[in-house]
């Protein structure tokens, strides 16, 4: 205990200081409470979102560029927490975290590839790493074609996960293999830096936050695939991530076969049914697991401070934070009802 | 990795006291005709001022490299910080008091 406590209470305070700059109740309640989208970012720039706010003076920016803006602090977090923390098996393990933002950007190159459109017209749509990212963005941005950038990142995991789905892509004609092969990547990297971690606390606490949010995603890929891509039951459980926590494949097997929304909630293990139980339509699930992870998440600050899920749990925290914010001010410039935002959010946010 | 951080408190703690007993002992040895009370007392008072010391020192270092997480985010706590320092700092004030108290009955 005093070793863990030499070791991580500088991170553990710090962290603990930054999740204390997240919005609170009242700034959550005065922006679902704004009557539009300036009042919401006149708002905004009164809170912690301040600095990475544009001048407001010069009219309401676009959407899609202020929510790059917006995910600032979250990457400034990264680099913060990874300078805190005591060891480099630890550090490790949040810039796997962090390779998903890395994934995303990619994404963007391959699809502005693909649509052939120039850097200038999707540049304001990368999220800005910062100096935390070593991959060398401008090479990629010179690349010509969508193998070409695949060679230039056989280096690197990307490139190889890449690499294999390249015969897919070729075949069906569609980014989606590339994008799910740069996932899934991310969550390889992500499984090895915790699975070289030395301390058995950190150890258990981690498998525990990430099989969590495996579980999380699992759920809500297999809905977006069956419900938004109509994709059939073998090629969804294709595309899930393995290693959750209590979704299993045969969970998956079966999720990814029924039909309405009574029998996909009843296939589910009970913890999400009790979850889930009230819902009547797709739209909902969402937000109530959104809502089941912050518990997850929250639990995490409750008991033995000196341990790296502190860390994990406050950036997912804050990514989930930075989503729905961005949901809220996407709903507020459709003009949508204060009852239609709140149900597209998870309670901790609309309740505090 | 443990074993040996724990190992290497263990030699540092050793080391630390090491010499207030030896201070103590030659304390006595300097007194002449002392009792062993008084010897044993002597040395009480040593070991009681070196390891609350030693224990402040490292509540010192856990809380301080604590505060300074915190005050880099959020400076306006340096005040509450400042308090459970002096809450660690207290530890070797107690060792202290203990001492003088053994060495008032010798």
């Amino acid at each position: 205990m005093l070793l863990a406590a030499a070791g991580y209470g500088y991170p553990n305070a710090k962290i603990r200081a930054l999740r204390s700059r997240r919005l609170t109740e009242q700034d959550r309640h005065f922006l679902l409470a704004a009557k539009d989208l300036a009042s919401c970012l006149f708002y905004l720039a009164t809170s912690s979102y301040a600095p990475c706010l544009p001048v407001l003076e010069k009219g309401t920016p676009e959407l899609a560029f202020l929510e790059r803006q917006l995910a600032r602090p979250l990457m400034d977090h990264y680099a913060k927490v990874v300078r805190s923390l005591p060891g480099a098996k630890e550090r490790e393990l949040i810039l796997a975290l962090f390779s998903r933002f890395e994934a995303e950007n990619l994404k963007l190159i391959l699809r502005s590839l693909f649509a052939d459109l120039s850097r200038e017209r999707v540049c304001h749509l990368l999220y800005p790493l910062g100096p935390l990212s070593d991959l060398d963005w401008d090479l990629f941005w010179s690349c010509r074609s969508i193998p070409e950038l695949i060679t230039r990142l056989r280096a690197n995991i990307f490139g190889r996960s890449l690499q294999h789905a390249l015969a897919q892509f070729e075949a069906q004609g569609r980014l989606f293999p590339l994008e799910m092969a740069l996932d899934f990547s991310c969550f390889r990297i992500l499984r090895q830096a915790a699975a070289a971690l030395t301390r058995r606390y950190d150890l258990a606490v981690t498998e525990n936050i990430l099989t969590s949010y495996i579980d999380h995603l699992n759920i809500s890929w297999v809905i977006r695939l069956k419900v938004e891509y109509g994709l059939a039951a073998e090629e969804i459980v294709n595309y899930t991530l393995p290693g959750g926590k209590l979704i299993s494949l045969d969970c998956l097997n079966r999720l990814s076969r029924v039909e309405g929304l009574a029998d996909f909630i009843a296939q589910l293990p009970v913890v999400f049914q009790a979850e889930l139980s009230a819902l009547r339509d797709w739209g909902g699930i969402r937000p109530a697991l959104e809502a089941y992870l912050l518990k997850v998440l929250a639990r995490i600050f409750a008991g033995q401070p000196f341990h790296l899920g502190i860390g994990v749990a406050y950036l997912l925290e804050k990514e989930l934070e930075l989503a729905n914010l961005i949901t809220l001010l996407q709903a507020k410039a459709r003009n949508l009802s204060v009852a239609e935002i709140s149900s597209a959010l998870p309670r901790q946010f609309t309740e505090g | 990795m443990h074993v040996k951080g724990c190992r290497i408190w263990l030699t540092q703690l050793f080391l630390l006291l090491l010499p207030t007993i030896g201070l103590a002992q030659e304390t006595v040895a300097t007194a002449g005709g002392s009792s062993e009370a008084a010897k044993w007392g002597y040395m009480a008072a040593a070991v009681a001022v070196g390891a609350s010391s030693l224990g402040a020192g490292i509540a010192v270092a856990l809380v301080g490299s604590a505060a300074m997480g915190a005050l880099s985010e959020r400076p306006e706590l340096a005040g509450r910080a400042l308090i459970f320092l002096g809450l660690a700092e207290g530890i070797a004030i107690y060792g202290l008091i203990v001492a003088i108290m053994i060495l008032a009955k010798i």
